[in-house]
């Protein structure tokens, strides 16, 4: 039926029937088919398009979220290996602090050690040199000693020595001599 | 030239005076050996070893007396004789001389034999003995 015989039926369809009930015929039908033209350019085409463009955006939601979880997982899988490094790291770390303490504490006990047998080296040096000083004062005090009495009594005797006194002093020794 | 020895030269002049030859004439021969030899530095060396020949022999000894005041007869004699019994010589010659250092007593020695007992070497015995490790 072509369009225009369509048109003409409706303008000539009475008042009774689909007219009883307020509509016009020849309006309905023209509408109808413009919405069928319409529905068939929409179909034709941008329906497709339309389709094709939510598909695509649907493949990239889903990719965008196959890579999330992807990327959730990664990010999962990172934190377990980063805890895992972060223990090691803290066991190796405990090791060596406790290594290095060990091996402070026997530097120290070494250090204290020679330290003390360097003091008593000092010690003994320093007791050693005291005595030696001490008996070359004691020495030098002799001298001085001996010095001072000799001169003392060489200065009493010039005194009170007389000439007579030391023939009797010289008589003396020589008797002692003849015995 | 044969040189002759001091000891040798010693012993001759010893042996002439022996003989009787007088000192004079022995001690000429003796500085003539000596001035020929070039030797003339040594008479005090040769001196003292005839002093050491005489006493040796019991001839004579030569006796240097030193003190620090002058000496009379009678110590003298007294020194004379000590001399001659210590060394058994038949004459004693006797050179005093005077040192004040001394301070006091007497110091006697001969070719042979000598004794220190001035006070100056007491004094200097005790300060040795002071001085002396251990002894104070």
């Amino acid at each position: 039926m072509r369009y225009d015989q369509v048109i003409n039926f409706a303008a000539e369809t009475p008042a009774g029937g689909i007219g009883a009930l307020g509509l016009n015929v020849k309006s309905f039908i023209f509408q109808l088919i413009t919405f069928l033209i319409v529905l068939w350019i929409l179909r034709r085409y941008v329906f497709p398009k339309l389709v094709a463009s939510l598909e695509q955006r649907r493949q990239v939601l889903e990719q965008s979220l196959i890579q999330a979880k992807q990327t959730e997982d990664a990010l999962k899988a990172a934190h377990l290996s980063a805890s895992e490094l972060l223990k090691k790291a803290q066991h190796q770390a405990d090791l060596t602090l406790a290594e290095t303490e060990k091996k402070a504490q026997a530097l120290l006990r070494e250090a204290e050690s020679k330290g003390a047998v360097q003091a008593e080296r000092i010690l003994a040096e320093a007791h050693k040199a005291t005595e030696l000083e001490r008996l070359r004062l004691k020495r030098e005090l002799k001298h001085e000693l001996g010095d001072l009495v000799v001169a003392a009594t060489e200065k009493i005797l010039r005194q009170k020595l007389t000439s007579a006194h030391d023939k009797a002093l010289i008589r003396q020794n020589l008797k002692e001599v003849t015995r | 030239m044969i040189k002759i020895s001091r000891r040798q030269l010693s012993h001759y002049a010893v042996e002439q005076l022996q003989i009787g030859v007088a000192p004079r004439t022995v001690a000429r021969l003796i500085v003539a050996e000596l001035a020929a030899s070039n030797r003339l530095g040594q008479a005090d060396q040769l001196v003292s070893d005839i002093y050491y020949e005489l006493e040796r022999r019991k001839l004579v000894a030569v006796t240097t007396l030193t003190s620090a005041t002058r000496l009379d007869d009678i110590l003298k004699n007294d020194v004379k004789k000590l001399i001659k019994k210590i060394t058994g010589v038949d004459k004693t010659i006797v050179l005093d001389e005077l040192d004040d250092s001394l301070i006091g007593g007497i110091a006697v020695s001969t070719a042979t034999y000598s004794f220190d007992m001035t006070i100056k070497k007491t004094l200097e015995d005790l300060r040795q003995e002071i001085s002396a490790d251990g002894k104070i």
